[in-house]
């Protein structure tokens, strides 16, 4: 097996972590790494040694998911399924309901979430993130922001969002 | 306060919480910690986060490589046809629909479920007398079987086909029973219920790893005709109902409802796949769903 081969074996399973945590499915989630992996086997000589691999190939696999998400439809897949469930499905539900992690993330929008994910899950930097996500830093760490905050506010119960935390101390 | 008059925002708390803060405002950000209470509990909180975040998916195993995904098997395929488009190779162990055709009928459903679903039951048509028998009945068998420990079902899962052929005679009705590892739910068997006025019905129970149980009611009715779908909670049960062709199902549990309208619909999915004239009739659907959007 050549050197990028190997390498590239190296980011599979980090790649079907994420895609699963997009997806929720396995099977669409392989299909996702699927086709990621064959793009990097047909692309493999732009990327460049001595740069990350796996950043590039999170890159990759990111885009291919929005290009198809944004066929499907110009709204983030997520985004339209919490509205729906925070507004129609259980209006006056207990909190308890709501405490799981898994089920708070789920409601997060899909950007906010893609972003928690990358950092937390796949540990990479802000810088990367930008990166993969092709936004700049300031947006990265304005969507960690309120990642962060959601979630804690869907964790807690709260219906009304968290207040700022700190805007700026000294 | 801090020695450096380092100014601290509320990035560099992110930055700490994720491990990517440099030497000396990590100083800064602990001393601030001591001295506002307030900051440190939102650094801990956010702590806790990470730590539940970071453990999401843990007993899934994504190590293991499918065959779909063997590089050399890859490589192979696309050398032999290197100006062919990519999904049309023939090593692709796919299914037959995209990863983002599915995705596409989660949302339809979704929207069908989010909006019409709801909008239906709350504000036109009441659901009917059958209808509201058909869930209830399934809350309570689901509430007495799935319980049980010696004899949850009459006839297992290792007597899958048998168990299936039998059920489908007696409801009169032709069914498969639904694959539920995708959310880590295995068959446990199944029973034959009766359902009021001594109709039959088919009740399928999975299990997971943990043992929590869902069941899978399924019952033929000729006046069976509500055609939405539809949520019911009693305590903590929550019961995901919908009819098709005067044939009703129900799955039931303890799990939150976002999850089970998940493998709800995967059911939908998988019981529809077998009549290939109603998937078509979905998928335009769903481009009419989605040209709205």
């Amino acid at each position: 097996m050549s050197y990028f081969l190997n390498e590239l074996e190296q980011c599979i399973p980090a790649l079907r972590r994420y895609a699963y945590s997009l997806l929720y499915k396995q099977e669409e989630a392989d299909d996702l790494v699927q086709d990621c992996l064959e793009r990097a086997i047909k692309k493999q000589d732009l990327w460049q040694k001595g740069t990350s691999l796996r950043a590039w190939l999170f890159t990759m696999q990111h885009n291919l998911y929005i290009n198809q998400l944004r066929k499907l439809s110009r709204q983030p897949l997520m985004t339209e399924e919490t509205e729906q469930l925070t507004h129609n499905h259980e209006p006056n539900k207990s909190d308890v309901l709501i405490r799981d992690i898994d089920f708070c993330m789920r409601q997060l929008p899909e950007d906010q979430r893609q972003v928690l994910l990358l950092v937390t899950i796949q540990g990479f930097s802000y810088k990367e993130v930008g990166k993969i996500i092709n936004a700049p830093l300031g947006t990265v760490m304005s969507r960690l922001s309120r990642a962060r905050k959601t979630l804690q506010a869907l964790m807690n119960g709260d219906k009304s969002p968290t207040k700022p935390v700190l805007r700026s101390v000294k | 306060m801090n020695k450096n008059m380092i100014k601290i925002q509320e990035d560099d708390l992110h930055a700490y919480v994720d491990n990517q803060l440099s030497a000396d405002k990590v100083e800064a950000v602990e001393a601030l910690m001591r001295k506002d209470p307030n900051i440190a509990e939102q650094v801990l909180e956010w702590q806790k986060q990470n730590n539940e975040i970071a453990k999401l998916f843990e007993n899934r195993d994504f190590t293991e490589i499918p065959d779909q995904l063997n590089l050399e098997k890859l490589k192979k395929t696309l050398n032999k046809k290197p100006n062919k488009k990519l999904i049309k190779t023939e090593d692709r162990q796919r299914k037959s629909t995209p990863w983002f055709y599915s995705m596409a009928a989660s949302l339809f459903l979704m929207v069908i479920s989010g909006s019409i679903g709801w909008f239906a039951h709350d504000l036109s048509q009441p659901l009917s007398q059958n209808t509201k028998n058909f869930v209830n009945s399934a809350i309570s068998a689901h509430e007495v079987y799935s319980v049980e420990v010696l004899h949850p079902v009459e006839v297992k899962a290792n007597q899958k086909d048998h168990l299936v052929a039998w059920l489908s005679k007696r409801i009169n009705h032709t069914f498969t029973a639904p694959n539920l590892k995708e959310y880590n739910y295995s068959l446990l068997g199944g029973r034959l219920l009766a359902m009021k006025k001594g109709k039959p019905g088919a009740q399928l129970m999975y299990e997971n790893p943990e043992g929590k149980r869902v069941t899978l009611l399924i019952s033929k009715n000729k006046t069976y005709h509500d055609q939405s779908f539809h949520l019911k909670k009693v305590d903590n049960i929550n019961a995901f109902y919908w009819m098709d062709s005067k044939v009703a199902y129900s799955l039931t549990g303890e799990v939150n409802s976002k999850f089970l309208r998940d493998i709800s619909t995967s059911i939908y999915q998988q019981l529809i796949e077998k009549k290939p004239k109603q998937l078509v009739l979905h998928q335009t659907n769903i481009d009419g769903v989605l040209a709205g959007l």
